[in-house]
């Protein structure tokens, strides 16, 4: 949870190895009715190993563990990586927005950087050879 | 996988890095690369904000 700084908006977000990701705003500027007013979604995907015993593994498809960051200068956030897919989604915060389904929009998929990519693999491999 | 991101004060520059302590830059309106560096090993993290 986080609150977004010189808004009534707080973020909540979801990051599990065992389940889809979701970023969720809510408004707290009237305390009796805290109000949702985003929800980006289930976000499933990646590769995230998961360890059942010492001689199984499984790879699902799950988010893994995330971050989350806002930039008040410019009002932007940025949530929820994905393995291999995105590096993070991008989000304008316009807290004065006239409507509440402009208060936070999608901007972009941000694309993933193959430098991150191949550090995974060396694992894997490391993994596969000492079973 | 990404473990932390974190915005410079302006908002020009994002840096992420992973759960192997790759810190990698780059610019949050066109998305292109800027650099990377090797930070540690096996360690992950996340940055201050």
């Amino acid at each position: 949870m986080k609150e977004i700084p010189n808004t009534k908006l707080l973020v909540s977000l979801h990051h599990n190895s065992s389940k889809p990701a979701n970023m969720v705003v809510f408004d707290i500027s009237k305390t009796a009715q805290i109000k949702e007013i985003y929800s980006l979604g289930e976000v499933s995907g990646g590769s995230i190993i998961n360890f059942f015993t010492l001689n199984n593994y499984i790879f699902s498809l799950e988010t893994g563990v995330g971050d989350i960051t806002y930039n008040s200068r410019r009002g932007i956030l940025g949530a929820i990586p994905l393995e291999k897919n995105f590096s993070y989604h991008l989000f304008n915060v316009g807290s004065h927005a006239s409507k509440t389904k402009d208060i936070v929009q999608l901007i972009r998929k941000s694309k993933w950087h193959p430098q991150h990519s191949n550090r995974q693999s060396c694992l894997i491999h490391r993994i596969y050879y000492t079973l | 996988m990404i473990s932390g991101l974190d915005f410079n004060p302006t908002g020009e520059y994002v840096a992420t890095i992973d759960g192997f302590d790759m810190c990698l830059i780059s610019d949050v309106t066109t998305a292109n690369y800027t650099f990377h560096q090797q930070m540690g090993q096996f360690g992950g993290g996340k940055f201050d904000s």
